[in-house]
Order: C-alpha cells, then structure tokens, then sequence
C-alpha cells in the first residue's frame, strides 16, 4: 500500500532579510516564534533567494527555475509551478496573499485550485472601486498575516481529510510601507506614524536615498523591525493553530522570504535590483516530519524548495532541504542569483555565485554581451560565475524569438485568461 | 453613444415583466430551445419587424436581435471589468512603492 504523502506547507515573507531575526543573530527580540520554531527544525544560515525582488524571486521558489526562464520577458509566469506537479499526484493546493506581481493578473494562479490574491478581480467595476477606496481610506496596502491566516486556516478546514494538501501563504507584513499595527507601532520607535507620513517616508527612501537622515534611517529600521515581530506572532500563531489541529506531525513546513530588504548599506532602500546580502540573504527553516533538527551552514538557494518538494514525493532531487545528511558534495555547494536591470538599466543582467564563505558579482551587458565583474570575496570564483552567465544565457537564447506584438497579444490573452474572461 | 445603451431596456424587459405571449415555441430542428415570455406590446412591435426583414419568422428575428444585443454587452461588461482589473492592481502597486502616484 502506498504511503499517503505528507501535507506541504510553504510560508513566506515578502522582504524578511534574514538577519533581523533572533535565530539568525539579531540584537532585537524579533522572532521569538520563529526562533522556537528553528531550534526544532533545519535552519539553513547561508539561504539566498534565487533574486532580489518578488516579480524574479516567487516565480523561482513556486518553479524551482531560474527566473530567466521561470517568467516572460514581461513577468508572467511562464513555468509550471509546484502546485501544478502536486495537484497532478493528487494533493489539493491552494496559495492565499496579496501581493500585485504574484495574483492572477500575471497568471500565478496556475496549478492552485484556491488562489487568493486578496485583489477584487472578476468583480463588478463599483464593487472593485468601493474597495479600493476603502483600502485607501483605511491606508490597506495588503492583506494583513492575521487576514492571510483566517482565510487559509478557514481552507484547511474545509479540506477532506484524506488528501493531502499544499498550501503557500505569502505574507506582506514585512514589505513597506512599514506602518506596524496597534501597540506594534511604537515597539522600537519613539512615536507613531500616521499612515500618510510612514508612506512618504517609504517612498522618498526609495525615490531619493540620500536625503534620508541617520534618525530617519533608524525609525525606518525601528518600524521594520517591529513589522517582523508583529508578522512573527502570526505566523507562530499559524503554526500553533496547525498542531492544534494534529497536522503538523504530518507535514513538511518551509519557511522563507521573497527577499531581504535595504537600509541604506549600499546607497539604497527597499530592494531594488541589486544582489548585495542585504536584499537576498533570507531565513531557512525547514521542518521535515521525521523530525530532524540541526543548523546547517551549506549554501542553499529558494530555488531548492521546489527540488526538496519533489524529493518529499519520492523524486531523487538535486539537493533536498528536508534531508541534509543525504546531500553529497555538500560542503562544495555553490548557488547563484539573477536579477534584471530596470528603466534606464534594462540591459543590465546582475549576476551573483555564493559559496559558504565567499561570493562573486557581476553585470552582463546584453547591448554588448560584456560581462563586468563587480564585486568579490575570492577573485577565483570568477570563471566559475562567468560560466554559469554563459550557460544562463544560451538556455535564454534558446527560446523562441518573439516580436513585441506577439507580447502584446499574449500579454491579453493571459490576463484575459487568468481574470476569468474567456473559456 | 455607447453600443450598449439602447440595450438595456430590452434586458430588463426579459427579467421584470411577465408577459403573456411566447415568442420562442419547441421546435425540433433547434435542439435544447427555451420558450420566453415577452409583454403583447413588445412581441407585437417584434412582429411588425419582421416584416420588414429577410427572416422567415419571429423566432429567427428575435433570436437574432437577442444574441446581437447580448454580445454587445459581454463587449462592454468584459472592456470595464478588464479597465478596473487593471486599475485595481496598479493602485495596490502604487501604494507598496512601486509606481509613483
């Protein structure tokens, strides 16, 4: 008789660096529930995202892909993801968050049989636009964690108990602008922020860096940190409610960010396309229902979840997070980052090779197809770095040439497709 | 002039009013056909339409005004609801820093 896979649960913040958090050696109590959670589970220290930002870096934790080829040249999704390849064996999937770049308007619905992306799309043009107007007044940005947990707590419970099920929650507590909650708001700060102030503060760190003071840049850390802690308590909350509900000893939980987010280290906020630790180190933890534990220094990448997902089903994976002690050379591990340039920089392609100890950064040209070195720890990695920029851009290359109208008619047949508007 | 306009007191005459007169009857070279009931002041107007075209029939000429003014307004529905889709998702990326207002 074959054995009934266990549930997957995949949470992630959106822009949660990792080392603001007590069990990555923060100075703040921030993540006392992920702290616990991490002293029982595998807890990855050198776990980078496969991107800087979410409309590169989700579409490779859900793909398992670089994002190169895991999105369009206009950020659809264009790979299957994880959802679709569990749904195909059986589990019932469902992914519940509210971040714009990841909902159905750029086809990420694909695979899950509930997908919530808090938008009000598909609805009658009065109602979307009461909405938001509500979310204005009201200063909504996004579904608050206590929101994304009600509503996939609510999922589970409708689930048969019998089936296996995947379930994502994506939470945005963590991205600005950080306005934390109620009491939340003056843990680290001095005083509150209205919603308005804490919007323009968001927004002129990142439109003009430099007229940031070292007090403004402090209460911007002060209200992210406390961002953490209040998203920390929900998804400790999550977690509790699971056990409570006897399914945590028979899951996998997976839990990591989009990406980190900057405070000025390098000249910039938020966390634009750039590949510095700042904005791509991100938490790693790991709970496999055999119950191992420990903390693990191998370089790691979100592009591994997928891989480790696979292995759960019995696949032989690359490397599997689930199982630390069956992955050979290990010890030599290298992972890499991608991200594209914007505006002014869109033919820029960043590049970035991890080792536990080292990394190596570079820019490629695409106008001229020169790979410019940046940035690194060990100068010998850089063969290594260039290599993989060459292998990335044949498989890129190898795609289908396509015109710009072809974009555009495919760019409204998916959103067509995914708002529910065609058969 | 929206292409729209003109239909809506057409639709609402199919959800508000009972009528009195069957316009569409069963007939066996349609399969799967509904009978609908139209007020005697719209089915008569219908009826002197029809004389003034090349269908056959009313069925055929009522079928034919209804699908026309149907698609009409699934055009029109799908272009606003598509509008505000994309409204919506740009005023939430607007407020998480991403566009500029």
């Amino acid at each position: 008789m074959t054995q009934r896979p266990p549930n997957i649960v995949l949470l992630t913040a959106d822009a949660l660096r990792a080392d603001h958090l007590g069990c990555y050696g923060y100075h703040r109590d921030t993540s006392p529930a992920l702290d616990r959670f991490a002293s029982e589970s595998l807890r990855y220290t050198n776990a980078y995202s496969a991107s800087s930002h979410t409309r590169e870096a989700v579409p490779a934790i859900l793909t398992g892909e670089y994002p190169d080829v895991a999105i369009s040249s206009d950020y659809h999704l264009a790979t299957d993801t994880v959802a679709s390849m569990l749904s195909e064996v059986g589990f019932t999937t469902a992914g519940f968050h509210s971040n714009p770049y990841v909902s159905r308007a750029y086809g990420f619905d694909r695979g899950f049989d509930t997908f919530d992306d808090d938008l009000h799309l598909g609805q009658h043009k009065l109602i979307a636009l009461g909405q938001r107007l509500l979310d204005k007044l009201r200063n909504r940005h996004y579904a608050r964690g206590d929101e994304i947990n009600a509503r996939s707590l609510s999922w589970v419970d409708s689930q048969a108990s019998h089936e296996p099920f995947f379930l994502w929650n994506h939470y945005m507590d963590t991205h600005g602008p950080y306005e934390p909650p109620g009491e939340y708001a003056t843990l680290y700060a001095d005083r509150e922020l209205s919603g308005r102030e804490a919007q323009s503060l968001y927004q002129r760190a990142i439109d003009d860096p430099d007229s940031i003071t070292m007090d403004e840049q402090q209460l911007l850390v002060d209200l992210y940190d406390a961002e953490i802690r209040y998203n920390d308590k929900q998804i400790g909350r999550f977690l509790d409610e699971l056990r409570e509900r006897e399914l945590l000893d028979n899951s996998v939980v997976i839990i990591s960010a989009d990406h980190g987010d900057a405070f000025g280290e390098n000249g910039y906020y938020e966390h634009p396309r750039y590949l510095h630790d700042e904005i791509t180190h991100v938490p790693m933890i790991v709970q496999p229902p055999d119950g191992q534990q420990g903390t693990i220094e191998t370089p790691v990448s979100t592009l591994d979840i997928a891989g480790t997902i696979e292995g759960i089903l019995g696949n032989d994976p690359d490397f599997s997070l689930a199982n630390p002690i069956e992955n050979v050379e290990a010890d030599d591990r290298r992972v890499f980052l991608q991200a594209r340039g914007e505006d002014d920089q869109s033919h820029l392609r960043r590049y970035a090779l991890r080792t536990e100890s080292e990394a190596c950064f570079c820019e490629l040209d695409t106008n001229t197809d020169v790979i410019k070195h940046t940035d690194t720890t060990d100068p010998a990695l850089r063969p290594e770095l260039e290599a993989h920029v060459d292998e990335r851009t044949r498989i890129k290359n190898g795609e289908q040439p396509r015109t710009a109208e072809d974009d555009v008619d495919a760019n409204i047949e998916r959103r067509l497709n995914a708002l529910g508007y065609k058969e | 002039m929206r292409p729209n306009d003109s239909s809506a007191p057409l639709c609402q005459c199919y959800t508000s009013y009972m009528a009195n007169r069957t316009v569409f009857r069963d007939d066996t070279s349609h399969p799967a056909m509904t009978e609908i009931t139209l007020p005697d002041e719209l089915a008569d107007r219908i009826e002197s339409r029809v004389e003034r075209t090349d269908f056959e029939n009313t069925n055929d000429y009522a079928t034919f005004v209804l699908s026309e003014v149907v698609t009409r307004v699934e055009r029109d529905a799908d272009s606003e609801g598509r509008e505000s889709a994309r409204e919506g998702v740009e005023a939430r990326l607007e407020s998480l820093g991403y566009l500029e207002e």
